[in-house]
């Protein structure tokens, strides 16, 4: 796993282990982190309120029972940014 | 620009996923009709009145345009919005060809672009004649081609290919579709921690790789 830490989901995927199972790349010995992060954008010069709606409705996506199936299934890590957080976490991976 | 021409030929209206079986062929029959329940947004709120494209920096099959499908059938099926919404796939020039979509689309807040982060900066970057600043986060509003409106999910990947490359004389092949950007990242940051070495194969999408790939997997011994 390249994250600090574990993910979350404990459901069995295999005969015996969930992806809860899968050690970090750092309990294994080997210290490297590598997290990517998928985001959504909207063209340039949107207006705000434009901008809202899709913000809006991107968090009541990730609120769907397909969302979270996917998410799970996917084994992705069940973040989910906006806003200044959002821009802050691209800047991070931008250095 | 040069995308235009391709652009209908390459929109699937709410087709299910020929690589995902039929997972999705039970909701996208599935009347967008449903309506907002009442006073679910603020009367004066803006949302869309024609179709919404969902712009796909990848190729066909792969994670974002499963993601991007997904999304499509989840707003279908729970009725988020009442537009009809598309996913078009504009994968060319490592994701290139999406941005240049977008920045021709300026202003246009029926499209979403829906991509993996360090792709779509690796793009812009590798497009500097076209003057696709870096995406809309460091220095001034406005200088850039795209604006961040959210995310969703960090993504992992489990490989356990780490634990044998341990002080290793041992040779690994990767394929992957991130030729020169995260597949070349990730591979560095291994090369210099353990000295493992490795060979790329490049894939143009996830499925691509995935089908490549699987059964295939082998540690080759120097």
């Amino acid at each position: 796993m390249f994250d600090k830490e574990r993910i979350s989901y404990t459901t069995k995927v295999s005969e015996t282990q969930s992806w809860n199972d899968i050690p970090t790349c750092k309990e294994e010995g080997l210290d490297v982190q590598y997290l990517m992060l998928r985001a959504m954008f909207c063209p340039e010069k949107s207006a705000r309120s434009k901008q809202a709606f899709y913000v809006d409705l991107f968090q009541k996506i990730a609120q769907t029972p397909e969302y979270k199936e996917y998410m799970e299934k996917q084994a992705l890590k069940p973040v989910f940014l906006k806003g200044r957080r959002c821009s802050n976490s691209l800047k991070r991976m931008m250095r | 620009m040069s995308a235009k021409p391709s652009e209908r030929s390459k929109e699937h209206q709410a087709q299910a996923p020929t690589d995902d079986g039929g997972r999705y062929a039970q909701v996208t029959g599935v009347a967008v009709g449903l309506l907002l329940a009442a006073g679910a947004t603020p009367a004066l709120a803006w949302e869309p009145t024609k179709r919404v494209e969902i712009v796909v920096a990848a190729g066909a099959g792969g994670a974002s345009d499963q993601m991007a499908r997904m999304m499509q059938a989840a707003i279908q099926k729970n009725g988020l919005m009442k537009a009809p919404i598309v996913v078009s796939l504009k994968g060319g020039a490592s994701g290139a060809e999406a941005l240049m979509y977008m920045k021709s689309s300026d202003g246009d807040a029926n499209k979403v672009l829906i991509g993996l982060f360090p792709d779509l900066h690796a793009a812009a970057l590798g497009e500097n004649s076209l003057q696709l600043a870096r995406p809309h986060t460091r220095g001034r509003r406005g200088d850039g081609s795209v604006r961040p409106v959210g995310q969703c999910g960090r993504s992992k990947v489990g490989q356990g290919l780490h634990r044998r490359c341990e002080g290793c004389r041992v040779s690994f092949k990767m394929g992957g579709t991130g030729s020169k950007r995260e597949d070349m990242c990730s591979r560095y940051s291994w090369k210099k921690k353990t000295g493992a070495k490795f060979s790329y194969l490049p894939y143009k999408s996830g499925g691509e790789a995935a089908t490549q790939l699987v059964g295939t997997t082998r540690i080759q011994r120097q």
